[in-house]
């Protein structure tokens, strides 16, 4: 008794057994693979379709009803195998230059990934993913598509990485690696679990060869070892391979979001979700480098974190997907590549640091008019810019605040007391900063902007020194010494702890302490008052 | 030197044309074509007819027309195109040549 398929070829019906319904299955799906997916192939499928169908009907009219495995051999014998037709072009060329048993034996080829050009919108590699992971094409472009809009520009990258990466299917034996045995997760779980279960054979052999004498047994022990081994090995590779993958992703989205969010156009877009900060890398290299340079040092840097990271995700799709390459031009010039942003940007780093070689200043000494007043009070103004300072860059002494959307660069001055050898207050505003000669640093110390007010007997300091607009980073400074004569006091406001900076005092105290209170310059330095004083202002 | 394979090669050559040559005069079906063929061991495998068919279709040198038939599906006709017929008288001279040739050779010695 045997169980029997209806089945339809080229529109009539058939019955047939089972051993052979799953050998014309397999002989049809030979001859698939063999043609190919085009149009061409599938017309001549469907004629020797046609033609298998006729026979069938021929052989099925006297009394014989249902199909046999018979039959069957009769049909293929009668038609050929693949490699029975005589074929020229370049196409049935190459694939019988490829190994015999890949078209007979289709079962057993491993699948590796290819870029399918038959199904192609771009390059093909959503169809190929899609015939790797046995997933319809238009879910997996849906998915790139969204991918596109979220991914800050990572997607196109991923994409043509892959299209350079992945070969083309090009032959007929590429085409069956394609869509040969599935690799998919439940089918590595399966190879993984089959090299378990050798494991544990070779370990039950060992055990079961306790009466065999000691060689063989040593054999088998290594046996088990590298069988362990192995397991461990192809797990290891895997994980590592996935690894590599979400960490390249990571990676990349992070490196393009810092550079390309710079780009004002980049501004406001879907894509510029949970970033918080409005100065990034881009931003801060401005601030710094001089502007031909930056250009070049950015794309530089581009190129020097990219290239790594690309091949990071490129190393790990292989390890996963096992396709081949063979494009050594591509790898040589992209280490060129790599080399040359390096290159660049050692000169660049070069030409930069010269910028900072010398140094200037310029000091400003102003007579604090007051010589009637036994105590000057000193204060700051408000700061106005605290809440707009980005907190985790700093250049030296300065930061970056964002007033308006526009960026701007600022620092605490450094204030202190010293004793005045004339009978009058001076203060000193000492500005410095750095160029790549004595006249460039001397630009820079101009480009700092300070103020301080005095009104009666009391001085208001900004709290703040700022760089005039487009004005580069030089390590601008601006420091002030206020001197004060013997017998003088001072009274220094709570705010004036932003801007002290090392007073000298008798009491050997801490600059954050003597805020509050009122210093009187003795010959020895700068004493406490020690009668508490009751402030009136 | 595979003899098998050589004589494999010489029958290929001509196949193209043999086709054309039982086509021509009246439109014919692949089995037809197959019939014809096998009775000159033209072909071994009927497999072969196929692959070859569509390719001289597509290069324009045959037609087909569907037809119905008394059993089973409707069945494809095919027959020569002009191009076809100058293609086949082509060959048909060179073919001629080559007879000839080759008689010319083995008489010669």
């Amino acid at each position: 008794m045997k169980k029997t398929f209806t089945i339809n070829i080229s529109g009539s019906i058939f019955h047939i057994d089972e051993d052979a319904y799953e050998k014309l299955q397999r002989y049809l799906h030979m001859l698939n693979r063999h043609f190919g997916a085009a149009v061409e192939g599938q017309e001549i499928l469907q004629d020797i379709e046609a033609r298998i169908s006729e026979l069938f009907i021929e052989k099925t009219t006297n009394k014989v009803e249902v199909i046999t495995d018979g039959m069957v051999d009769e049909v293929i014998a009668r038609m050929g195998k693949p490699e029975d037709f005589m074929e020229s072009g370049e196409e049935e060329a190459s694939a019988k230059a490829q190994p015999e048993e890949a078209l007979t034996d289709s079962q057993k080829i491993r699948r590796r990934l290819y870029r399918d050009g038959d199904n192609r919108v771009l390059g093909g590699v959503c169809s190929g993913m899609g015939a790797y992971f046995n997933i319809d094409v238009v879910i997996l472009r849906i998915i790139f598509v969204i991918a596109l809009f979220l991914s800050v520009g990572v997607a196109p990258i991923v994409y043509i990485v892959f299209w350079i990466a992945v070969p083309k299917a090009k032959t007929t034996a590429q085409r069956l690696e394609m869509k040969g045995k599935e690799a998919t997760i439940s089918n590595i779980e399966k190879t993984i679990r089959e090299d378990v279960k050798e494991v544990g054979d070779t370990i039950n052999n060992y055990k079961n060869s306790s009466s065999a004498d000691g060689s063989t047994r040593r054999e088998q022990f290594g046996d088990v070892v590298t069988s362990i081994f192995r397991v461990v090995l192809r797990v290891l590779v895997l994980l590592f391979g996935a690894v590599l993958i979400i960490g390249g992703i990571a990676s990349l989205i992070g490196f393009v979001t810092s550079i390309a969010i710079g780009h004002s156009f980049m501004h406001g877009g879907p894509w510029n979700f949970g970033w918080d900060s409005d100065v990034n890398m881009t931003g801060l290299l401005e601030h710094f480098v001089s502007p031909g340079a930056y250009t070049v040092s950015l794309i530089a840097i581009s190129v020097l974190i990219g290239i790594p990271i690309l091949l990071i995700l490129f190393i790990g799709t292989k390890l996963l997907f096992r396709y081949k390459t063979n494009n050594k031009l591509i790898g040589l010039g992209t280490f060129g590549l790599w080399l040359a942003a390096l290159i660049a940007l050692i000169v660049v780093s070069v030409n930069q640091v010269g910028n900072f070689g010398k140094q200037s200043s310029q000091t400003v000494t102003q007579k604090i008019d007051c010589t009637t007043c036994k105590t000057l009070y000193l204060e700051t103004t408000d700061d106005l810019y605290e809440s707009l300072i980005e907190d985790h860059i700093s250049l030296d002494r300065m930061k970056i605040a964002v007033v308006n959307g526009k960026e701007k660069m600022l620092g605490h001055p450094r204030f202190t007391i010293e004793k005045s050898s004339t009978g009058e207050y001076l203060l000193l505003i000492k500005k410095r900063a750095r160029g790549n000669s004595t006249e460039d640093a001397q630009k820079n110390v101009e480009l700092i902007e300070y103020n301080f007010s005095q009104k009666d007997s009391t001085l208001k300091f900004d709290p703040y020194y700022f760089l005039k607009e487009n004005a580069k980073w030089r390590n601008q400074e601006v420091s002030m010494i206020l001197k004060v004569p013997e017998g003088k006091s001072v009274y220094l406001n709570e705010k004036m702890t932003e801007i002290i900076y090392d007073i000298e005092n008798t009491e050997n105290m801490w600059d954050g302490d003597m805020v509050g209170k009122i210093w009187t310059m003795t010959p020895d330095g700068l004493a406490l008052k020690q009668a508490p004083v009751q402030l009136t202002k | 030197m595979d003899l098998n394979n050589t004589k494999a090669q010489m029958r290929k050559g001509v196949l193209e044309y043999c086709i054309l040559l039982v086509i021509d005069g009246k439109p014919l079906y692949a089995s037809d074509i197959i019939d014809e063929l096998s009775r000159s061991k033209m072909i071994v495998v009927e497999g072969t007819l196929y692959p070859l068919l569509t390719r001289l279709k597509n290069d324009g040198l045959l037609a087909y027309k569907w037809e119905e038939s008394t059993q089973g599906p409707p069945r494809k006709y095919y027959e020569l195109t002009d191009e076809g017929r100058y293609f086949l008288n082509e060959m048909g001279a060179s073919w001629d040549e080559l007879v000839e040739a080759v008689r010319m050779i083995k008489e010669h010695k």
